[in-house]
């Protein structure tokens, strides 16, 4: 053992292992250390305080007559119980109702509007950018299972963040405005699209860029959803 | 057949007598619970002591805690030692405590807070006590509280992995890391003041 492993060793919990000990014992640089180390560590194990808080068994009974008996847990634990149940039906109608219902909601939300062009919106969990959403200079685009689009979180997508969800649901009215095809000459099979604008929340300023792929028959079977930070 | 030992006898017994008083406080009995408090309070206190830094706010958050665990009492299902249970909420208190101070400190910039001062005729030892504890209480609320338990309660890995909810293997690599801050510290300070 050197004393390079012999000083990391020096910082382990409980006793100092043999081969250590072996190597202390040959070296006065690490003997020193090991001495040192000891002695710190002596100090903190001696420093614990040993006072006594007091008679305070007057005020603790004081501040118990108030309570009473100790308060049965029902109520607690069945609105525990509620608000679990609630939040998990919400969490299971929103990743799988039908795309009926998506269409309709976002039908709702263009009614009143839609988000602003350069507006970004991620609603994906940490971790799964499944779900990503984009707002466009037209509305919303939606990757993903688009269903979480219905209740946006407000989460700005930070730089770097990049998204590759398929399949999704085609949604009508999603198409993007300012989506230029980048194949051949009558190949729609991919689009590109971009917006640029400013993170609400950060104030960072923000390219999003997405790619749609589809199949012979038209449908989305691919989109790439990705922000870039502009200087 | 293990014959039990004395101490292992008297553990036992003990946490026998602990689920006994809590299920006496339950069916009303206010005794039994003062009579938990009479066995834990200096546990407690001393836990909060280490964390706080603070005599007065020591006792407030020691009477929170069992404040705290007795409202708590019927949610408390022997999972756990009771005491361990208790040093989870003393945990708790003390670091809702120790956030409150970090913003009222980050408030009123008041970061040079008196730590308390421990005499006890004796200079040289008191001093010493004294500089360990003000390096202890410079630490991160997570370093603290494994060296407090650890060190000052003597709590083994799993039981301060029961108290703060991480695994041990976590409490071994956080307590690595909190030896080596205090003793960067400890020994940085040492240099100082020589």
């Amino acid at each position: 053992m050197n004393c390079a492993a012999t000083q990391r060793r020096l910082w382990d919990e409980g006793p100092l292992p043999a081969e250590v000990l072996e190597h202390v014992a040959v070296c006065p640089a690490c003997a020193a250390r090991a001495a040192r180390a000891a002695q710190v560590f002596g100090a903190l194990h001696q420093a614990g305080p040993a006072e006594d808080p007091g008679n305070m068994l007057p005020a603790i009974q004081a501040r118990l007559d108030r309570i009473g008996t100790p308060p049965s847990m029902f109520p607690l634990r069945a609105l525990t119980a509620i608000a679990v149940t609630v939040m998990t039906l919400s969490l299971a109608w929103v990743s799988h109702a039908p795309k009926a219902a998506g269409a309709a909601s976002m039908a709702a939300f263009g009614a009143m509007g839609g988000i602003p062009a350069g507006t970004l919106v991620a609603s994906h969990r940490a971790g799964d950018l499944t779900g990503f959403d984009a707002a466009g200079p037209r509305g919303m685009l939606l990757a993903g299972d688009g269903l979480r689009a219905m209740a946006p979180r407000n989460v700005p997508a930070p730089a770097g963040t990049a998204a590759v969800a398929t399949p999704v649901p085609t949604i009508p009215g999603m198409e993007p405005a300012a989506a230029v095809s980048v194949g051949a000459e009558g190949d729609d099979s991919v689009s590109e699209w971009e917006t640029r604008g400013v993170n609400p929340m950060t104030g960072e300023c923000t390219m999003t860029r997405v790619r749609t792929i589809r199949d012979a028959q038209g449908r989305v079977i691919k989109v790439e959803v990705a922000v870039i930070a502009l200087p | 057949m293990a014959i039990p030992t004395e101490t292992t006898a008297w553990v036992t017994g003990a946490l026998d007598h602990d689920s006994a008083l809590v299920a006496r406080t339950c069916a009303g009995e206010r005794a039994a619970f003062e009579q938990l408090f009479a066995r834990y309070q200096n546990r407690i206190y001393r836990l909060a002591l280490g964390l706080l830094g603070d005599a007065e706010e020591a006792q407030d958050a020691t009477q929170d805690a069992f404040v705290r665990a007795y409202r708590q009492l019927r949610s408390f299902r022997g999972d756990s030692a009771f005491l361990t249970w208790l040093y989870r909420i003393g945990v708790n208190q003390c670091l809702t405590r120790l956030r409150k101070r970090r913003r009222q400190a980050e408030a009123m910039l008041d970061l040079g807070k008196d730590l308390p001062v421990t005499t006890d005729g004796v200079a040289e030892r008191a001093v010493e006590v004294q500089r360990v504890r003000e390096v202890v209480n410079q630490l991160s609320a997570a370093y603290r509280v494994v060296l407090v338990l650890r060190f000052w309660h003597e709590l083994s890995l799993q039981e301060i992995a029961d108290v703060t909810g991480a695994t041990a293997p976590q409490i071994k690599m956080r307590l690595h890391r909190a030896r080596k801050a205090f003793a960067r510290r400890y020994l940085a300070d040492t240099g100082s003041r020589a």
